[in-house]
């Protein structure tokens, strides 16, 4: 039978990450600590993302994710299965926050798929149309990593855009429809963005499957003058972060725009209503057909209940807007991969 | 010319560290326990760098989170706000926000200088000289946010006037040798000529203010023609600390006339990087010092060494330690 490939008008999905249930995040301290084994973890993974992927799709999520169950840090986790990285240690990011920054120290390698069975477990376990599988692109890789080896950061990121784009491919091989490659870092240096998109595109180079592109904590002017150069379909941006005063910057965006509803930073839960408000909002520059609702990014550093509370929210106030498109005859968008929205 | 070594800005906090901050974050410890064994692990690293013969220090900082916090919390006329890059790092401080007008109001800095300068006395030898760090006016400048309409200079002068002076008096009368300006807005890309030029200005009074040595970090940049003002000799008790990452010897060699400062800092340890600096990178700019007619060099990391983990940090130090044991032999 042939899939059906429409989704309801105003696509519901996540950035990724969601909060890890308190007994997975014990398991794993029991895992560091020796005192289980691997097997166990393993379960315990499974587990938390049967749990969250439920939990989204209760709360009206149409594409979820399996909330990265697995991932510690969405760059760590990476260097960890590619080859040419060593870890020094971890190093403050702010405060008491650590990270353990990666070092490039040799060639860098793919060894082998390293998000192919996530990805199957999360398809097997949802009954979701769609699913998405977040990926982090080559450049915020790269920025985030001590580059060692290379001579450039741009010499690293290419070479971390290949690997990339094979794991893209190995993916899109397993069945995989919707990939998002995360780049946070994409705008931190303006002057480094003609060759960093020009990486972006590198990891999507004959990917014949639909791929978002989330870009976060940006000044998405930089962003602007690629809207049309990056080769993905849709764009993830956060907004209910800066109050929505910067939507305007994607008034000529002719690709889908994944639309940030929710602030990932705030323990306040938006009201039903607010969400409303901001997409009859985003409605004016960007045509419903062309718009998925999301959270601004990943949920994960919120409390559970927050973060459950915050989909709910995105959903009530989705629905209130599809009421309202309902009545224009619009009811649903089709699933697209064309780097384009019909413009 | 005499090589002295210098530790800048703070050592990378250990597990050790991170804990006693989060039991202090969760209200496990108040602030007296906190700072109790918060000077404990400042001990420790003040007798490694005695051992490794780091001739003037820092306490290692591991009671600030940032370069501007908590010093800009005893500042009035602001509020602290969110988060933002630190240049050009994975980095982000805590950033004032300017609500009024600045002046110095102590909550709680002058206590923990007295405390953390007694704890760094009872280790260090005599020969030893400990620094307190302040943010620089510039830096503290630049990484204001303006709810009011002032003018950037009239805000660098307010940070400086406002709130450094007495920053620095009462630096004073806790009893350190000597103080540690960062400024490394100076060499930023977007700041003006006429704000670099405000600064040099404001740093000369600040001088005027103290008999202290004032040592002042600048990293992250390069000098160009824009800053050069700054490699001129500044006040008798200033000695700049160069970013030689950032830095060409060449531009040095054009700006700095042969002669013309006597005490000069360069951070040979790059603060941003794990591996170690060979030794003829030490010594290329060791010669260059030399070349320039400098009489104190002083030789240490380039920032605040956040940026890498703790043991390549120390093996780092080690190695500097172990170049100026061998330049001595020599």
């Amino acid at each position: 039978m042939k899939k059906d490939v429409n989704l309801p008008i105003l696509p519901i999905s996540v950035i990724g990450s969601y909060p890890r249930p308190k007994w997975l995040r014990e398991m794993i301290k029991q895992f560091n600590e020796g005192l289980i084994e691997e097997k166990k973890l393993e379960e315990a993974f499974d587990d938390a993302v049967v749990a969250v992927v439920k939990e989204q799709e209760l709360n009206g999520v149409d594409i979820p994710s399996d909330g990265e169950m697995r991932r510690d840090e969405m760059v760590e986790y990476f260097a960890h299965k590619i080859e040419g990285f060593k870890f020094f240690g971890p190093i403050r990011v702010w405060g008491n926050n650590y990270f353990n920054k990666p070092a490039i120290v040799g060639p860098l390698k793919w060894k082998e798929p390293m998000l192919v069975k996530e990805f199957q477990f999360l398809r097997k376990v949802s009954s979701a149309k769609y699913v998405k599988v977040p990926i982090t692109g080559p450049y915020t890789i790269a920025d985030w990593s001590y580059i060692l080896y290379y001579r450039t950061k741009e010499e690293a990121t290419f070479e971390l855009a290949k690997i990339i784009n094979r794991e893209i491919k190995a993916l899109e091989e397993a069945g995989a429809e919707f990939v998002q490659i995360d780049e946070p870092a994409l705008t931190t240096h303006p002057e480094e963005m003609e060759w960093a998109v020009e990486a972006v595109n590198e990891a999507t180079k004959g990917v014949n499957i639909k791929i978002g592109l989330h870009v976060c904590y940006s000044d998405y002017s930089i962003l602007k003058p690629y809207y049309e150069r990056l080769n993905v379909s849709q764009f993830a941006l956060e907004f209910a972060n800066h109050s929505f005063s910067n939507i305007g910057v994607v008034k000529g965006l002719t690709k889908e725009l994944g639309f940030g509803v929710v602030d990932v930073h705030s323990r306040r839960v938006e009201t039903p209503e607010e969400v409303a408000q901001a997409i009859r909002k985003i409605m004016e520059i960007i045509k419903p057909e062309c718009l998925y609702i999301n959270p601004d990014c990943g949920l994960k550093l919120l409390p559970r209940e927050i973060a459950r509370a915050k989909l709910k929210a995105m959903y009530d106030g989705t629905a209130i807007v599809r009421k309202e498109l309902e009545k224009k005859g619009l009811n649903n968008t089709p699933f697209r991969k064309e780097p384009y929205c019909g413009y | 010319m005499e090589i002295i070594l210098s530790f800048n800005g703070g050592f990378p906090r250990d597990e050790k560290v991170a804990k006693i901050h989060s039991m202090r974050n969760s209200g496990e410890l108040d602030e007296s326990e906190f700072m109790d064994l918060i000077l404990q692990r400042s001990s420790k690293l003040i007798q490694g760098l005695k051992r490794l013969n780091y001739a003037i220090l820092t306490d290692g900082l591991y009671w600030y989170d940032d370069i501007l916090n908590p010093v800009i919390r005893n500042a009035e006329g602001i509020e602290v706000n969110g988060l933002r890059r630190f240049f050009d790092n994975n980095f982000f401080v805590r950033v004032p926000v300017i609500k009024g007008e600045i002046k110095y109001r102590d909550a709680g800095f002058a206590q923990w200088l007295k405390s953390s300068v007694n704890n760094a006395r009872k280790v260090m030898d005599t020969n030893q000289r400990i620094k307190a760090v302040l943010p620089g006016p510039l830096t503290l400048t630049y990484f204001s946010e303006k709810e009011q309409n002032t003018s950037l200079k009239n805000l660098l002068q307010s940070w400086s006037k406002g709130f450094l002076i007495e920053s620095i008096r009462i630096v004073e009368e806790a009893g350190y040798d000597a103080i540690e300006l960062h400024e490394p807005a100076l060499v930023a890309k977007d700041t003006s000529e006429d704000l670099v030029v405000e600064a040099l200005s404001e740093l000369k009074e600040l001088a005027s203010t103290t008999t202290k040595p004032i040592f002042v970090i600048i990293y992250f940049g390069s000098f160009n023609k824009k800053n050069s003002i700054w490699l001129k000799k500044l006040s008798d008790n200033v000695t700049l600390f160069i970013d030689p990452f950032k830095t060409r010897t060449s531009v040095l060699k054009r700006y700095v006339s042969k002669g013309s400062i006597a005490s000069l800092g360069i951070g040979v340890i790059n603060a941003r990087n794990p591996l170690p600096e060979s030794f003829n990178f030490y010594r290329k700019w060791m010669e260059l010092a030399e070349e320039l007619g400098v009489s104190e060099l002083f030789f240490g990391n380039n920032a605040p060494m956040d940026f890498i983990p703790p043991r390549p940090a120390l093996s780092k130090l080690k190695k500097l330690s172990r170049f100026r044991r061998e330049v001595l032999k020599a």
